[in-house]
């Protein structure tokens, strides 16, 4: 009898956890062009992200999170935004988020970088679950380099959200600008890992 | 003791020689409403103009600074170009010039106030010297049972003209002695990048000149981007270890070399501004989150991010990414909280600004190491 109430409440404990835990988000696939040298990445422009969220200035926060944190790796320098601006419009390019093979070789020479780093922010705000409520940031990159114009590594990342403890114990989840800076802080580790 | 206590009253008598108030002339300029919410700039420069004559400078009569005004054409308080610095000094025989602005300011309950105040000398190069900013919220003392909570802008007005009085009459101009103090590590940016290579020669050389360029804004929070560029220029001016420029004489600059920044400065904007200033760095950035009250009242947020370019190196030496908000570690009681968007502002700048500053005054030792490896990579 003991045995059956222990796992009755294990099974139910397990229930409860289930969707919370499915809540968290795993890690995202990563390509990395074997060919590619990336040591030889030492100068890159980083174009406005796209942005497919309802945050209107969700693009340029997570662009401008993602240029600080990857000038600070010292990995590689990354050229300033009013600089890329001034590129873009030289090389005439008209989708700046979405480059290509040939805008990408253009800014190459215009502006004198090894790579051009493009984005997707998918998801940028508050989720709400029940009486939880947490920041939620999801991000796609790529890098191309502007010798041909290829992707030569592609990555996404989603952090945030209501966890167990969050729909447990209720409350709110981490702020905005930590998420951002965990999602950023993945898709470095993995550019550079 | 007696001798340190003896030398330190000799060096403070010997300092306040060089700036005493009842030798200082000042023009109080109207200041510039940032808010958009039709502040009474007259009052306010009255009230300062008031506060300063009580300790005992002596402000320019207003009929005399509104018939210089006339004789120049002079219409933009927010700054004041290197002609006008000059031409007000022989004049009208001031010392220098104080420019203001008000950075909020809210009538109905909670009603705030934050008023930015700067000393620009009536010198050649129109050198700017002491810079603060006063900012007050109705809720920011309640006390027991609310008995601190402040109903009248007709107290906020005089609280904040007489600290921004106290603070530039304490202000010494022959030592520049404006203290940092200690960041709080809630207000250290969320990540930043500093070069050391740019640091270990900087202080081996002449203090930078520095600009600070009007931050980029997204339409919606109006003045936040000229807010968060005045921070910039007090904190950087306030670390004593950059020559900042005022942002008339930028604006004059920006205005010939017709420099238009949509998404921050480019090297050939950059270029343009250094043949025209002499500059050694430019600081510039974007705002990116602002909001005076927040979702709670008294829970302002703000973020931002900023880069500064090395001219004559042609890169950026420094980028930091900075988001607070008024109520983030708050404490018992509501302690450490934070309820002006502008101290928070000022805050999370001067956190910023330590970034780099720290960098700088890092140990000789570390700094010839850095240098080196600049040399011989």
């Amino acid at each position: 009898m003991k045995r059956l109430a222990v796992l009755g409440i294990a099974t139910l404990a397990m229930i409860a956890l289930a969707p919370a835990c499915a809540g968290r988000r795993s890690a995202e696939v990563t390509y990395r062009d074997p060919k590619m040298d990336f040591s030889l990445v030492q100068k890159v422009a980083v174009l406005p992200f796209e942005n497919l969220t309802s945050a209107n200035t969700a693009a340029e926060r997570v662009r401008d999170v993602f240029m600080t944190m990857m000038q600070a790796t010292g990995s590689s320098y990354v050229i300033p935004a009013g600089e890329v601006a001034r590129g873009v419009d030289r090389a005439s390019v008209a989708h700046p988020t979405t480059p290509t093979a040939e805008d990408v070789v253009n800014l190459g020479k215009l502006i004198g970088v090894d790579a051009v780093i493009t984005g997707v922010v998918r998801e940028y705000g508050e989720v709400r679950t029940g009486s939880s409520t947490a920041g939620v940031v999801s991000v796609s990159l790529q890098m191309m380099e502007t010798q041909t114009g290829k992707v030569i590594w592609s990555a996404s990342a989603t952090r945030g959200g209501v966890d167990a403890a969050d729909r447990l114990f209720g409350g709110g989840g981490r702020p905005m600008d930590q998420v951002t800076g965990d999602a950023v802080r993945d898709l470095l580790n993995r550019l550079f890992g | 003791m007696l001798l340190r206590i003896v030398a330190a009253a000799w060096l403070c008598a010997a300092s306040t020689v060089a700036f005493t108030a009842e030798r200082t002339r000042i023009a109080v300029f109207p200041p510039v409403d940032r808010t958009g919410r039709s502040s009474p700039v007259e009052q306010i420069r009255e009230a300062l103009a008031r506060s300063l004559a009580a300790r005992g400078f002596a402000p320019l009569p207003q009929a005399e600074m509104e018939d210089f005004f006339r004789r120049h054409r002079i219409r933009d308080m927010g700054g004041i170009s290197e002609e006008t610095a000059r031409a007000i000094g022989e004049e009208t025989h001031v010392d220098g010039v104080l420019l203001s602005s008000v950075d909020d300011w809210e009538t109905v309950e909670p009603q705030r106030l934050a008023l930015t105040s700067r000393w620009v000398a009536a010198a050649p190069g129109a050198p700017l010297a002491w810079m603060d900013t006063s900012a007050h919220h109705a809720q920011e003392r309640p006390g027991a049972f609310g008995r601190g909570v402040v109903n009248s802008l007709e107290i906020l007005v005089p609280r904040a003209t007489e600290e921004l009085a106290d603070s530039f009459a304490a202000f010494n101009i022959a030592t520049g002695a404006q203290h940092r103090g200690r960041v709080a590590r809630r207000f250290r940016p969320g990540s930043f990048a500093v070069s050391p290579e740019w640091a270990a020669a900087a202080a081996a050389g002449r203090p930078p000149r520095v600009v600070v360029l009007p931050f980029v804004v997204d339409a919606a929070w109006r003045d936040a981007g000229e807010v968060v560029a005045s921070q910039f220029v007090r904190w950087l001016l306030a670390t004593g270890d950059m020559e900042v420029l005022e942002p008339g004489v930028v604006r004059a600059a920006l205005l010939e070399a017709r420099v238009i920044q949509e998404d921050g400065p480019s090297l050939p904007q950059a270029d343009a501004l250094r043949a025209l200033l002499d500059l050694d760095l430019v600081v510039s950035g974007r705002v990116t989150d602002y909001e005076a009250m927040g979702s709670a009242p008294g829970s302002p947020f703000l973020g931002f991010s900023a880069l500064a370019i090395d001219i004559p190196r042609r890169q950026a030496i420094w980028s930091s990414f900075s988001f607070g908000r008024g109520d983030d570690r708050v404490g018992m009681f509501g302690h450490a909280r934070i309820h002006s968007s502008i101290t928070l502002t000022s805050e999370l700048v001067r956190g910023a600004v330590a970034t780099l500053d720290d960098e700088l005054r890092t140990p000789r030792s570390r700094k010839g190491a850095a240098a080196e490896k600049a040399a011989n990579p």
